[in-house]
């Protein structure tokens, strides 16, 4: 028993000051369902064992990813929220398309990469003009579903999901029953760890920053943090975007539409 | 709005039926493609048909083909299901004049996801 209450309070602490995630008393559950299939791949006899020793400070990476990849995978999906990919099509884009020069844009907490494709294959349909202008940054604190949206292939559910018939002609091609993102999308793409917590940006200057549905599952102050810190690393001009339904208070001024908001 | 939802498994009809109720829409079924072309006669109006592919009497490719041939019904928007999700079939279906096609096994938020896109997208 004492051990079970070590690990969830050191599981707690770490998931608050590492990836800045409350679980609350009640998502004790959380622990076993999502640790225990991880523990028993990396051998430990309990899962209490396991998470005691990827929550140690020091602890190596090879124990430590698997935790962070099976605690903070978010659901995700195709054109999640078409609304929110219309405004960034009749709104966003014209606007950045109207100066000259590079656009970039960050993709934070990406997950298996939904996002960032969903926006290439936006751009391919409506500003294959701006192909060569745009670039995307995805990010993710968890090196497993970097590794998905890396390669770019997902099974019939996951496309099923967003993703139309005439869109999966387009932009997919068959990868042994899955489908893969075809090159030319994949190409627009870098993927790079970074944990919104602890890890600075990873550019500056950026036309858009992206931050969907993630912010909600922290508690304020890391929240109110973490948004400052977008701010910063976003072009005067550029635009931040949550998710379209999402109140995470603080300064985020007027939304120009749901989920979008100037940069200052 | 009106729907009509085409497939021989009475299951896979109500489960089509219920997503599309709970956003809104009237819905009426049939079995196979004959049964669809006579519901269609009894309809006045019609937003979408979501048929399978794989059907007794007439298949869904084949009902897909012979709604798009009546002027009444071109404006009408199907949705194609199935389980024989190669690309060459997708083709076949978008070819014919289905609108969208949705590959089985499919999550119901998936369906009622893509019959959003149709409408609104």
């Amino acid at each position: 028993m004492a051990e079970m209450a070590a690990s969830w309070n050191a599981l707690r602490s770490f998931m608050k000051d590492r990836c800045g995630v409350q679980l609350n008393e009640d998502q004790h559950y959380l622990m076993e369902a999502r640790l225990a299939p991880v523990a028993k791949t990396l051998k430990y006899p309990t899962v209490d064992e396991y998470v005691l020793e990827a929550c140690r400070p020091g602890a190596s990476r090879t124990v430590v990813s698997p935790l962070i990849d099976a605690m903070t995978t978010h659901e995700t999906y195709f054109f999640r929220d078409t609304g929110f990919w219309k405004v960034f099509t009749d709104t966003i884009m014209p606007k950045l398309a109207a100066n000259p020069g590079p656009i970039r844009i960050w993709s934070a907490a990406c997950s298996t990469g939904q996002e960032p494709y969903t926006m290439t294959m936006v751009l391919e349909e409506k500003f294959p003009q701006l192909m060569d202008r745009v670039s995307i940054i995805a990010t993710d604190v968890s090196e497993g579903v970097l590794e998905v949206g890396r390669r770019g292939t997902y099974s019939v559910f996951e496309v099923n999901r967003g993703v139309s018939a005439p869109r999966l002609m387009r932009h997919f091609e068959r990868d042994e029953g899955h489908f893969r993102v075809k090159e030319r999308l994949r190409r627009m793409v870098t993927w790079a760890p970074q944990n919104l917590i602890t890890s600075p940006p990873p550019a500056t200057d950026l036309d858009v920053v992206l931050v969907r549905n993630v912010l909600i599952y922290f508690p304020e102050q890391p929240r109110l943090q973490v948004l400052a810190k977008m701010r910063t690393a976003i072009r005067p001009q550029g635009f931040l975007a949550i998710g379209s339904t999402e109140m995470i208070g603080g300064q985020t001024g007027t939304a120009l539409a749901p989920g979008w908001y100037p940069a200052r | 709005m009106k729907a009509l939802v085409v497939d021989d498994s009475r299951m896979m009809r109500t489960v089509e039926q219920k997503a599309l109720e709970s956003m809104g829409w009237t819905v009426k079924q049939a079995a196979n493609g004959i049964e669809a072309i006579a519901a269609l006669a009894d309809m006045e109006a019609c937003d979408l048909v979501i048929a399978d592919w794989q059907m007794p009497e007439m298949d869904g490719l084949a009902l897909v083909k012979h709604i798009r041939k009546d002027v009444k019904w071109s404006s009408v928007t199907i949705i194609m299901v199935s389980s024989n999700a190669v690309m060459e079939s997708i083709q076949e279906a978008l070819d014919a004049g289905a609108n969208d096609f949705v590959m089985k096994p499919f999550s119901v938020d998936a369906l009622k996801d893509r019959v959003t896109e149709a409408f609104n997208g």
